[in-house]
């Protein structure tokens, strides 16, 4: 039986870790294993709570609904709002969840070799673990709000410590970026409560009060959508995260991938559907626009770039359209694609980055013409790679495919023109997918202008061989933990159906 | 029947696991091989029962998928609400035509992989491509069993999937690119068949289903169970495809039915490489040694067509499409005829050959005749793994991959050589063998004895499919003429360098040993078509619903004897000029290029990814970064965000940054009080 402190370990045990590693020693070798070896345990304590504590939830899919293990204590009170410390997860955020404690041991994995600025570095992943962790395991707006910023800077210190060219600007870039959509986030959830007269935060009860309507409901909205397309790094707002990943060192890059669209998309169906549907259903239109945008921007993107880094990240954004697409349909089902295929990002965006990361470094380039075919002799990256890509485009049986699926049956009973469009986009993903490959493992390696890429070994294999698993196992066993998601989903579904009518009524 | 379809299905990923447990070359092979004759006899146990089962078809499915879908009406176009639960899973139904197809499957694979393994034995690549192999197979087998079309979309995506990686595994500069441009093809055709059986699901499912079901069960004579559509069960959906065309589907008209079947068309022409795709077998031909043979005769044929066979009720009901699919297949069999015409390379060559077939095959289905397309298909599957075997071989031991080398071959290996030209025999389908009697099918078909006689194209699509099968067989018996001819002539290359080149590698081969799997699937090729057109027509015919009527006996025996004196008049012509027969390779004149696809996958990716990316390149540099770059600046000028000195700076930022933020807030949370102070219950307090 979960126990009620499981969220607080989960959450808040990278913290303790954090401070563990600033008071280490780094003097000598065997001081900065113990550095790495205390990061390394940080993070797999939430893992192995979250996966013994709270994933045998899954189990009982009838209480996808209701948060569990929920911890509900007053905090700040006295004020227009209240602020809870509530923790809790049910289907829309359990997976999610899950899944961020099981990529961070896999990022410290891959940092293994990292060498400068040892305890800085590992302390700020680890705080980074907590606003991620944070913000799938809040069930408060308010504590959304803090561990929805909480990793921004860390993320722009680990940035702009990586000291590579573009790396400033692209801390810059992205502090600007996500304070921008933290202040959204804040100015928005302000007017929904001025504009409504609830003084609660708790996200059951801000999810099934009556919502603003009219134009403030619109206004709401859009600062809300706002927000979280700049958290995912949707069209237009993208840069931040393209650049962010060209610009950082391999675990950098993943740790992005992993703060973004996943907060992003999940942000967007707890807060901004549940808690605004009358918005949410009158922007329709430019949401489904924004997701093709997305999927075509990306993916032509993806398509022309040289830069390696800057391929893949043009990719992920692309993913991103499909999980916009998945919102924008607001039934259960698509609602349960977005998140499933959010959830599936989380393990194949670091697998596709730690490969292209691998590379990059192992070369010293960052051009893909000049490799041609040089990794053809590094099957297991050449594995991760097709994997990663793979789960991202929707082949069977691997952990992109549920949600991809899901998202295209539902869309094409809603908006038809614009599923067969997206299914183009994923077809412009394959093409994306298969140049990188191409250049990167089976051009002819006579012609690579650099010596045979080495293949992955050591704590980088060991990281791949998690996120690669992960993306296999939860790709074949998709129906165990799909029902969850759509019993946490049908709520949503279900407040955005009981204001359609009203909603088209004003439309007409 | 559950186990052996359940064996046939897994022993595939079976044989691929426990080739990772094994630390040799040959251990990977046991392995693999090993499974590979456990699911050929379990797939022959299966064709067993079910012959002796008659017309009691089995089936079940292991679920592993359940989830629900439900589509609420508000922002449905037309208050679609789905199937409450739509279970999805692997499983089997065990048919007349699946069983067959599990066989044939089974079959070629084993051949093939025995041909790999002596291929490979000493290359490191073995173990890699014999796995790849073994997906291949996986993939093809999921969707001829496939009891649903969801199991038929999983399938026909691992069949590409590892088809393409398995072209990409080839060593040289142009495997990779070969397998990019087929992937990409095939790639298409999947998603569109994601397309359709989406379509099928919201236009055949949930409400729909359930009273298109009682309508059915109202309007039959005798009581009618059918299973529960909602996963997409093929055989509910047989019966609410034909009930849709009565109107006893509510809401579902022809269009639907026409749009479902376009898409599932699209696919399997994809697959089958049908123009303007026929660059995917140039692809799937390019794959290492006899795995070209496997990934042509399984994936590039088997797939498609059975795609084809297991949607044949849509395909009939709507209105269209196999008129459609005649034109297309026509068109393909004729453009590969006159490519493997003009072919000198020997691997191209069977590439050509294969495509013609398979072209021939979906014809078959066109003209309202799934038996003699599977009939067809048998025989050129194993024609083609038998001819891509012995080319691969030729080409990887004796170094002779042209038909202009073809002379001191005949000199120095002849037994190898007669092989190569049983093997084309068997392709071409010449006095009686192999392919003849699934020609003679197809033609008889176009002839209009199918049977099914409201089924058949108007006759103007027959009669253009006659003529372009006719053609096309003269083309094919013509370019099989002139191998055997050049062959046989005995003559060595103009080059003497070379010539003494091919003479040394032709004098380290080994014979015919290193080739019997070849040598037995040429073998069975050339009787297969004695086999297996009466088998299926006398034993399954009757399960397959073919009833050829005694007034379709003329028109069969007029296309026996088109198909017997066919290829016997190209052989005569080309007998007549086999001095002219050139051996020296010529270049390839310009519009080669576009007929075999080249230039067509260039223009394709050119204009369709190319021109598209390259414009959303420069609004990106030029618009969309020069516009977020400004924001920046002026917002940085706003709050001094730039830093004043470069070691200062990050302390600048994010105290700036921090104060952006309060200061927004703070500006909002006044505007919104300012504006709401009035509104009951709310305000600061």
């Amino acid at each position: 039986m979960p126990s009620d402190l499981s969220l607080t370990v989960i959450v808040f045990a990278p913290l303790v870790g954090a401070m563990i590693v600033l008071a280490l020693p780094v003097r000598n070798d065997l001081h900065r294993f113990r550095v790495r070896t205390t990061a390394l345990f940080a993070t797999a304590i939430p893992f192995l709570v979250a996966l013994f504590d709270l994933l045998g939830a899954v189990g009982n899919p009838g209480q996808g609904s209701i948060p569990q293990p929920a911890i509900d204590a007053p905090w700040l009170r006295g004020f227009f709002f209240q602020l809870d410390y509530h923790l809790g997860t049910d289907g829309l955020s359990l997976l999610l969840l899950v899944a961020a404690t099981a990529i961070f041991p896999a990022l410290v994995l891959a940092s293994w070799r990292h060498r400068e600025r040892y305890r800085t570095y590992f302390a700020l992943l680890l705080l980074a673990e907590v606003g991620i962790t944070g913000a799938f395991a809040t069930q408060d707006l308010g504590m959304f709000i803090i561990f929805f910023w909480f990793p921004v800077v860390p993320l722009a210190l680990l940035l702009a410590l990586g000291d590579t060219p573009g790396s400033r600007s692209a801390a810059r870039r992205l502090l600007v970026t996500q304070s921008l959509s933290a202040a959204a986030l804040i100015a928005g959830t302000l007017l929904l409560l001025l504009r409504t007269g609830n003084t609660t935060l708790n996200f059951s009860t801000l999810s099934t009060v009556k919502a603003a309507s009219g134009t403030p409901g619109l206004i709401v909205e859009t600062l809300f959508l706002a927000a979280f397309l700049m958290r995912m790094g949707a069209f237009p707002f993208h840069r931040w995260f393209v650049d962010g990943v060209a610009s950082a060192s391999t675990p950098v890059g993943m740790l992005l991938a992993v703060s973004s669209l996943p907060v992003g998309g999940y942000a967007l169906v707890r807060i901004a559907l549940a808690m605004e549907p009358n918005g949410a259903l009158q922007l329709t239109v430019p949401l489904l626009a924004i997701a093709l945008i997305t999927l075509f921007w990306g993916g032509l993107s993806a398509r022309s770039a040289q830069n390696l880094r800057r391929i893949a990240a043009h990719f992920l954004v692309a993913v991103g359209g499909l999980v916009i697409l998945g919102v924008a349909t607001f039934s259960e089902t698509s609602l349960s694609g977005a998140l499933y295929l959010s959830f599936a990002y989380l393990f194949a965006a670091p697998l596709l980055l730690l490969v292209v990361g691998a590379i990059c470094d192992r070369t010293l380039l960052s051009k893909i013409l000049p490799l041609a075919g040089a990794a053809a002799s590094a099957p297991r990256l050449r594995l991760f790679f097709m994997l990663a890509a793979a789960s991202l485009t929707g082949i069977p049986l691997l952990v992109g495919f549920p949600g991809i699926f899901e998202i295209v049956v539902s869309g094409l009973a809603a908006h038809r023109v614009v599923t067969a469009f997206a299914v183009l986009g994923l077809l412009l993903l394959t093409a994306a997918w298969w140049r990188l490959g191409h250049r990167v493992f089976t051009a002819n390696p006579d012609n690579a202008e650099v010596v045979a890429v080495a293949d992955s070994t050591g704590s980088e294999f060991y990281s791949g061989w998690v996120l690669a698993a992960a993306a296999i196992l939860f790709g074949i066993f998709a129906g165990y933990f799909m029902p969850y998601t759509v019993q946490g989903t049908a709520l949503v579904s279900a407040r955005v159906a009981a204001v359609a009518p009203a909603a088209h009524a004003q439309a007409k | 029947m559950y186990t052996v379809a359940v064996a046939v299905l897994l022993l595939p990923v079976a044989g691929l696991a426990m080739s990772y447990l094994a630390e040799t070359r040959r251990g990977v092979a046991g392995a693999v091989v090993f499974t590979s004759w456990l699911a050929l006899v379990a797939a022959v146990v299966l064709l067993g029962a079910v012959v002796a089962g008659g017309r009691v078809i089995h089936a079940a499915t292991i679920t592993f998928w359940s989830f629900q879908v439900v589509q609420t009406p508000f922002n449905a176009a037309a208050a679609t609400v789905l199937a409450q639960t739509f279970n999805v899973g692997m499983g089997y139904a065990a048919t007349p035509t699946a069983a067959v197809l599990a066989v044939l499957v089974t079959l070629v694979t084993l051949l093939c992989e025995l041909q790999m393994v002596i291929q490979f034995r000493r290359d490191p690549r073995l173990g890699q491509v014999v796995r790849l192999g073994n997906l291949v197979s996986f993939g093809a087998l999921l969707v001829v069993l496939a009891p649903g079309l969801f199991q038929l979309l999983v399938g026909f995506e691992i069949c590409g999937l590892a088809a393409a990686l398995l072209v990409g595994s080839a060593l040289g500069g142009q495997a990779g690119a070969a397998a990019r441009s087929g992937y990409l093809i095939w790639r298409a055709g999947a998603l569109s068949l994601l397309l359709g059986v989406a379509f099928i699901y919201v236009k055949f499912s949930g409400p729909i289903a359930t009273a298109a079901a009682a309508a059915i069960a109202a309007a039959a004579k005798h009581k009618v169970v059918l299973p529960t559509p909602d996963g997409l069960n093929l055989t509910a959906l047989d019966h609410i495809w034909v009930a849709a065309t009565q109107g006893l589907v509510h809401g579902v008209g022809g269009r639907s039915l026409t749009l479902a079947a376009v898409l599932i068309l699209v696919a399997a022409a994809c697959a089958c490489g049908q123009l303007p795709g026929h660059g995917l077998g140039r692809s799937l031909g390019s794959a290492p040694g006899a795995a070209a043979g496997l990934a042509l005769a399984v994936g590039g044929g088997v797939v498609g067509i059975a795609l084809l066979l297991q949607t044949f009720t849509l395909l009939r009901v709507a209105s269209g499409v196999l008129p459609a699919l005649v034109v297309l297949a026509t068109l393909t069999s004729v453009v590969a005829a006159v490519l493997a015409f003009r072919e000198h390379r020997l691997r191209r060559l069977a590439v050509w050959f294969a495509l013609s077939q398979t072209a021939w095959s979906l014809a078959g289905i066109g003209l309202g005749s799934p038996a003699a397309a599977l009939g067809l298909l048998i025989s050129s599957a194993l024609a083609t793994a038998a001819l891509v075997g012995v080319v691969s071989s030729l080409g990887r031991d004796q170094r002779v991959d042209s038909i202009d080398q073809l002379g001191a071959a005949w000199r120095l290996a002849r037994p190898t050589v007669l092989v190569l030209l049983a093997a084309l025999a068997a392709a071409t389908g010449v006095v009686g063998l192999g392919t003849c009697f699934g020609h003679v099918a197809v033609l008889a078909a176009a002839f209009g004895a199918a049977g099914h006689g409201s089924l058949m194209p108007p006759a103007l699509f027959r009669v253009v499919a006659a003529a372009g099968e006719i053609v096309a067989m003269l083309l094919l018996a013509a370019a099989a003429a002139r191998v055997a001819l050049i062959a046989m002539r005995g003559e060595e290359s103009a080059d003497p360098r070379e010539a003494r080149l091919v003479r040394r590698q032709l004098a380290q081969g080994r014979g015919l040993r290193p080739l019997w799997p070849s040598v037995a699937a040429t073998a069975l090729a050339l009787v297969s078509g004695l086999v297996s057109l009466p088998g299926i027509s006398i034993g399954l015919g009757g399960l397959l619903g073919e009833k050829a009527g005694s007034t379709a006996l003329p028109l069969q025996g007029a296309a026996l004897l088109v198909v017997l004196v066919a290829p016997l008049l190209a052989v005569v012509v080309m007998a007549a000029r086999r001095r002219n027969l050139a051996i020296s390779r010529a270049e390839d004149p310009p519009w080669l290029a576009w007929a075999d696809g080249t230039r067509l996958a260039i223009s394709a990716d050119a204009f369709g990814f190319g021109v598209p990316a390259r414009a959303v390149e420069v609004a990106q540099a030029r618009g969309l970064s020069a516009a977020g770059d400004g924001a920046a600046t002026a917002l940085a000028d706003l709050v001094r965000l730039e830093p004043r000195a470069a070691s200062r700076w990050f302390r600048w930022n994010v105290a700036s940054s921090l104060v952006t933020i309060a200061g927004l807030a703070l500006i909002v949370a006044l505007v919104i009080w300012a504006a709401t102070g009035s509104h009951p219950g709310s305000g600061l307090p």
